[in-house]
């Protein structure tokens, strides 16, 4: 059986490219057996959830950060200048 | 906030000089914020998100004929403000070394697969509670993953971001950043358990 941190590994790989299907089978047999890693797993998860839900809100959340009204003013002249 | 940017409409219409408003105007007034914004979260800097809405704006001027058939305007200037922000990562990773990707606290610095910073103590991994689109409306638990992003080395958390926030490919962050796909899985790894560690230290305690 292969160890907590090869599972972690893959774990973690599995999430940005599928692993050889041997490599599948090791992990999901390990998945059974141990207490710790499916935790992991459901860690690793959570973690991108928690990013993507941040960054998404973004634009609520920094409602207070925007673009000056001379920064628009000067993006709405040089976008009339290109349109001309 | 729809009423404050109605208010902030209203105003720009006053301040044109000849009252109507060209429609890049509009876009500038409607979208702008939501662009600023979100270049910010991903660049951390006021000017280069600044120029990235513009360059945004541009490009969608330069195919009005595809901007008038978005079902959303948003979503798709979105989508081109994503590719400007990883152009500007591609000519910024020229200048930027390649130890800024890999410099990380914990876990050794070569690419050769060796995960040795990634054990997994047993009393570290409790369950974590929680539902991600609601916790992230606690402003509190906002700063504290904001403070774990940013102690991570700028490329980590471009590379971080692009991968997980916008679902960007593996293949392509490899391209960006010239790295080989093992070298990019070891990075992620490695990133995913900073983020854990310094969570569970500072929210998840």
């Amino acid at each position: 059986m292969i160890t907590c941190e090869e599972a972690g590994k893959l774990i973690s790989e599995s999430m940005d490219h599928t692993p050889p299907l041997l490599e599948r089978m090791n992990l999901k047999m390990h998945l059974l057996m141990c207490k710790v890693c499916p935790t992991y797993m459901r860690q690793l998860h959570i973690l991108r959830g928690l990013v993507k839900s941040w960054a998404t809100g973004a634009g609520r959340f920094l409602a207070d950060k925007s673009l000056s009204r001379e920064s628009k003013t000067k993006m709405k002249q040089h976008l009339r200048q290109l349109d001309s | 906030m729809p009423q404050a940017g109605a208010e902030e409409q209203n105003r720009s219409n006053r301040g044109s000089q000849d009252g109507s408003s060209r429609e890049t105007d509009l876009w500038v007034e409607q979208y702008g914020d939501i662009l600023y914004r979100f270049a910010l979260v991903r660049v951390q800097n006021h000017s280069v998100a600044e120029d990235l809405v513009q360059d945004t704006f541009v490009v969608a001027l330069k195919s009005q004929g595809s901007f008038r058939k978005q079902a959303s305007p948003q979503t798709w200037l979105i989508g081109i403000l994503k590719h400007k922000i990883i152009d500007h990562y591609r000519s910024n990773h020229k200048t930027v070394s390649i130890e800024a990707t890999t410099a990380s606290g914990s876990g050794t610095d070569d690419d050769s697969g060796n995960t040795s910073g990634t054990k997994i103590p047993v009393n570290q991994c409790k369950e974590w509670a929680v539902t991600p689109e609601k916790i992230v409306e606690d402003g509190a638990f906002r700063d504290t993953l904001n403070s774990c992003l940013d102690r991570l080395p700028e490329k980590s958390r471009q590379i971080f971001l692009m991968r997980e926030a916008d679902e960007i490919k593996s293949e392509e962050i490899c391209k960006v950043f010239n790295l080989t796909p093992t070298n990019l899985w070891v990075t992620l790894h490695r990133i995913r358990n900073q983020l854990k560690n310094c969570l569970e230290k500072n929210w998840f305690k």
